[in-house]
């Protein structure tokens, strides 16, 4: 006979309001096989639990029932306090009398009578629960780090130092990201790359961390503790460690392209490095354009290679690498597309879907069909870097002339339901007005409009920069604009200040736009390669918006950065270490204790049609071969990978034949629960 | 057409590429005909195919049934439209492999619906229901087909609706009820209607377990419309529809009417029809973006 204790809360006045938890408590006294039964304030309080440990240990408890709030609050409390007590946690059940009555009923009788039922379930059910231990899985104190900008930085370097073997994988060249190309930073305007590239050297010279430049996850496996990452190396065609970054081939390379790392701005050799102080120092050839590879011409660089580390006949090389935890930093672009797509430029909240031939006539061309004194954010930083391509003069695009009017732009994309984005991308308010102090710093006489909606400057210093910058100069117009013409040179602003009520003309020599961020153009294709879940914008989702911001949906993986939501240096860089404590706190013991509430297979049973393969999102269940005792083959079965099973079920749901039991959820305790609350269907 | 197939069979079995030749013969009286299983040359002449061979055949390929553990490797199968998707349904889920199968394809005219109203010649009056708008007279998936086999379209949706579903469904829920009641009242379940169906095909049956009792095993209410909706909703974007579960059934319970309702039901959410692909996995077990969501509330 087993022997129960149900244990009924009150959750103060929660349960209590609408439950006459007395009643309930007498009522599961009379069941069969209930020895013990206590009716208390708070079950979850520390007194509550030494109550329930208490009871276990002098009544010899074999089951407890526990009928308070959902089992997604405290189950786990009470199992570790049954497990402190020396009973099996997993003969611990909770029936859920908050969430699922008293919160949604008013009658105090209704309540009493539902609570009844469903703690009445229970007892029923944990007669058939079984004892159950977790699994010991083995794991892996490697970290992956997706992405190579100063997110993924912060984290490969909080993880080395604490003692972690860390690989970062970076699709570019060189490590450095979207920071790498910041001139100066708000709100301190100290320089982007003096604070930054330090850190990228760290990296390099770290013997715990191992950089993938130029390289990409291509297929992820596994699971929490146990992941398996297939990385491409995607051919440089200059051998590693022969490379000593000398210079030779990139200088005397006679072709060229535009610069990536440049915006656009500029060209950069075919055989190159992206910035300077890259990280590694060793140049990549662009296969899409180098004749040599294309068409078996030139071939200059290997001529003047002096330790000869150029080789076109290298290939991509895969390699398979176990990871325990993955971090993923992949963070973010500026919005695609806000004006190359049209012929001038117009707002995209002002832009018709289709132009009319009429309309397009109107548009002014310049530069196949774009004012191209038009400019997002992350050029104009090149353009105001000392390391950009006018050498940290500000000057327009066009003709190279020092602009002495700018009109700078506000939510280009951003809070925009109609063309946009509705989210605030947040770090455009304050980038515009460090925009509007480094071209006032650099062109004294000249003149800077910002065009805005709202200021938005929540954040340490943020309010007293915005001030700073309207003390220096910059004219902040509340008005969106509503067209941009050719006129002249200049580019004629058309605006309206809607504190005044009155439309804006300005004539500018050029325009910056603050473009909303958002996350790179495959964030979609990484999350699925990833597993993890993703938000319509492509940003990825974390666990829970408040308690769990930096954890992934899927176990073992943590976002970083503007991969996850918009986000400013300092939140990026917080959020770069929380993950990193995560991934510490995974590493901190030797073996990974796994829930035993995994699905098994009676393979005698199973009549593989491998529905259940099918159905498995998580992967976990293979196809096995039954042998005799002489080693001949017998039948197919299928096998469920108790490391990859999450417990979700829908094998269970999906088989046919009942061959497949969810530990926890059997057949057996299922349909005791049931008959338990009765009731004749026909 | 059939002196074709007997030289077929007899050719096959001759040079040892199949087993056995599944097919019908002559059955106890005219208006019948039975399964016959051939294992020599010389007895392809007792097969015959016309309007009477209802019973549908493929049953025998299901591992169920343990013909596969009399040694035969390899068997033909006489297999009119109907039955050739229920071969594929059955490789589609893995009971059978395609290679392990030769299909004798057979151009179909439909069926009678039962025996007894076969009086010399199929018509309007004797004619099984499943058989307007069948779109597979002309198999599908063959091996060997008399003569030359024309190309047709079967993209359109299967045709299901037979007047029995319809008349039912246009009844008030309490109606349609009281008929289930009163029709199931005769069931005492002897699981015919199990035993026919070629995609039954699980080792241990849901209502043989007994840990837990899922289904009761007593023929009351209860009992029956457990078993009975279950069957239902195991056969839901699998069931090929050869109407043999209400032909088998001793007590004439339309018991296909649930089937075809189903048929029905995944057509239209999700246009799919079983027993037309090899690898097409069915509706219930599968995930497309385009799938309808709008039960979700």
């Amino acid at each position: 006979m087993a022997k129960i204790g149900v244990f009924v809360c009150q959750c103060g006045n929660n349960i209590a309001r609408t439950v006459d938890t007395a009643e309930v408590a007498k009522y599961c006294s009379e069941q069969d096989g209930v020895v013990h039964v206590e009716d208390y304030k708070f079950m979850c309080s520390a007194p509550g639990q030494e109550m329930f440990k208490k009871a276990i240990k002098e009544k010899g408890l074999d089951a407890c029932i526990v009928s308070a709030c959902s089992p997604k609050m405290h189950e786990a409390t009470f199992r570790n306090a049954a497990e402190a007590a020396g009973l099996n946690p997993f003969k611990v059940e909770i029936a859920n009398i908050r969430e699922q009555c008293s919160w949604v009923h008013d009658d105090k009788e209704v309540g009493t009578v539902k609570s009844k039922d469903l703690t009445k379930m229970m007892i029923e059910r944990i007669k058939f629960n079984k004892p159950l231990e977790r699994y010991v899985m083995p794991l892996t104190k490697r970290a992956l780090i997706v992405g190579g900008g100063i997110a993924g930085i912060q984290a490969a370097l909080d993880l080395a130092q604490a003692g972690v073997d860390v690989h970062i994988v970076e699709r570019e060249p060189s490590l450095g990201g979207n920071m790498a190309r910041l001139s100066e930073t708000f709100p301190t305007l100290d320089c982007s790359q003096c604070i930054m590239t330090p850190r990228m050297v760290e990296v390099q010279n770290h013997p715990l961390i191992t950089v993938h430049a130029y390289a990409e996850l291509e297929q992820l496996s596994g699971f929490i503790g146990n992941f398996r990452a297939r990385i491409r190396q995607k051919a440089k065609f200059v051998i590693d460690d022969l490379c000593t970054g000398c210079g030779e081939c990139w200088e005397k390379c006679p072709f060229s392209t535009e610069s990536e790392f440049e915006m656009g701005l500029v060209k950069r050799p075919i055989i190159y490095i992206p910035f300077p102080q890259a990280v590694p120092t060793v140049p990549v050839i662009d296969k899409t354009e180098c004749p040599k590879i294309l068409k078996d011409k030139c071939g200059l660089c290997a001529d003047v290679c002096g330790p000869d580390c150029i080789d076109f006949t290298q290939q991509d090389e895969i390699k398979e690498i176990d990871f325990g935890a993955i971090i993923v930093a992949t963070g973010f672009q500026l919005m695609p597309n806000v004006y190359r797509e049209y012929g001038g430029w117009r707002p995209p909240h002002m832009t018709p879907k289709k132009l009319t031939a009429k309309m397009r006539k109107a548009l002014p061309r310049s530069d196949a069909g774009r004012l191209v004194d038009v400019i997002n954010g992350l050029e104009f930083e090149r353009l105001a870097s000392a390391s950009g391509p006018t050498g940290g003069q500000i000057r327009r695009p066009s003709d190279g002339k020092i602009p002495e009017i700018v009109v700078f732009i506000a939510c280009v994309g951003s809070r925009d339901c109609n063309k946009g984005v509705e989210y605030c991308s947040k770090i455009c308010c304050m980038y515009t007005a460090k925009h509007t102090m480094l071209y006032q710093h650099a062109v004294h006489h000249g003149k800077s409009y910002v065009f805005y909606m709202d200021i938005r400057a929540g954040g340490k210093g943020y309010e007293e920069f915005i001030n700073r910058a309207q003390d220096e100069g910059a004219q902040y117009v509340r008005g969106r604009v509503s067209r941009l013409t050719k006129k002249g040179d200049r580019i004629l602003v058309k605006g309206a200040d809607t504190l005044t009520g009155q439309a804006v003309d300005v004539e500018a020599d050029m325009v910056v736009l603050a473009t909303a961020m958002v996350p790179q153009g495959d964030s979609e294709q990484v999350a699925q390669t990833l597993g993890i879940g993703y938000d319509k914008h492509g940003f990825f989702s974390e666990q829970h918006p408040k308690l769990m911001p930096v954890e992934s949906s899927t176990g073992g993986i943590f976002l970083a950065g503007a991969c996850q939501s918009v986000k400013d240096i300092p939140e990026t860089v917080s959020q770069a270490s929380a993950t990193a404590a995560k991934v510490l706190a995974l590493f901190s013991k030797d073996e990974m204790m796994r829930d035993p509430e995994v699905a098994i297979v009676d393979q005698e049973k199973c009549m593989n049609c491998w529905d259940c393969v099918t159905v498995c999102p998580y992967l976990a269940i293979e196809r096995v071969e039954l042998k005799d005792r002489n080693g001949n083959f017998r039948k197919w079965a299928a096998y469920v990978n108790p490391g990859l099973c999450q417990g979700c079920g829908i094998c269970n749901t999906a088989c046919r034949s009942k061959s497949i039991e969810l530990m926890g959820y059997t057949n057996e305790q299922v349909y005791a629960q049931i008959t338990a609350f009765g009731g004749d269907i026909i | 057409m059939i002196e074709e197939i007997r030289n077929q069979a007899r050719q096959l079995l001759e040079n040892g590429e199949v087993d056995v030749v599944i097919g019908y013969a002559e059955g106890s009286d005219p208006s019948r005909t039975t399964p016959i299983f051939v294992r020599k040359a010389e007895d392809v002449e007792k097969l015959i195919y016309d309007s009477r061979c209802i019973n549908s055949l493929p049953i025998y390929l299901n591992k169920r049934h343990e013909y596969t553990r009399k040694g035969w490797k390899k068997s033909a199968i006489i297999g009119k439209g109907c039955d050739i998707r229920a071969i594929v349904q059955l490789i589609a889920e893995n009971q059978l492999k395609r290679d392990e199968v030769y299909i004798l394809g057979v151009p179909c005219e439909g069926v009678v619906s039962h025996p007894d109203k076969w009086d010399g010649s199929l018509h309007d009056g004797n004619r099984a229901s499943k058989c307007t708008g069948c779109d597979v007279m002309t198999p599908h998936e063959t091996d060997f087909f008399p003569g030359e086999k024309p190309e047709v379209d079967r993209s359109k949706p299967y045709e299901v609706t037979s007047p029995k579903v319809a008349n039912l469904m246009e009844l008030e829920l309490d109606k349609r009820f009281a008929f289930w009641r009163t029709d199931f009242d005769r069931c005492f379940k002897c699981y015919a209607c199990r035993e026919v169906c070629p995609h039954c095909s699980c080792n241990v049956c849901i209502t043989d377990e007994t840990t837990p009792s899922w289904i009761d095993p007593a023929a009351h209410k209860k009992g029956i419309f457990s078993w009975h909706l279950t069957r239902a909703m195991h056969l839901v974007g699998r069931c090929t529809g050869c109407g043999e579960c209400t032909r088998a059934c001793p007590m004439d319970i339309q018991v296909d009417l649930f089937n075809q309702r189903m048929k029905e039901v995944v057509q239209e959410s999700y246009s799919y029809k079983p027993g037309y692909s090899l690898e097409d996995k069915h509706p219930l077990i599968t995930y497309k973006v385009d799938d309808r969501e709008d039960f979700i509330k």
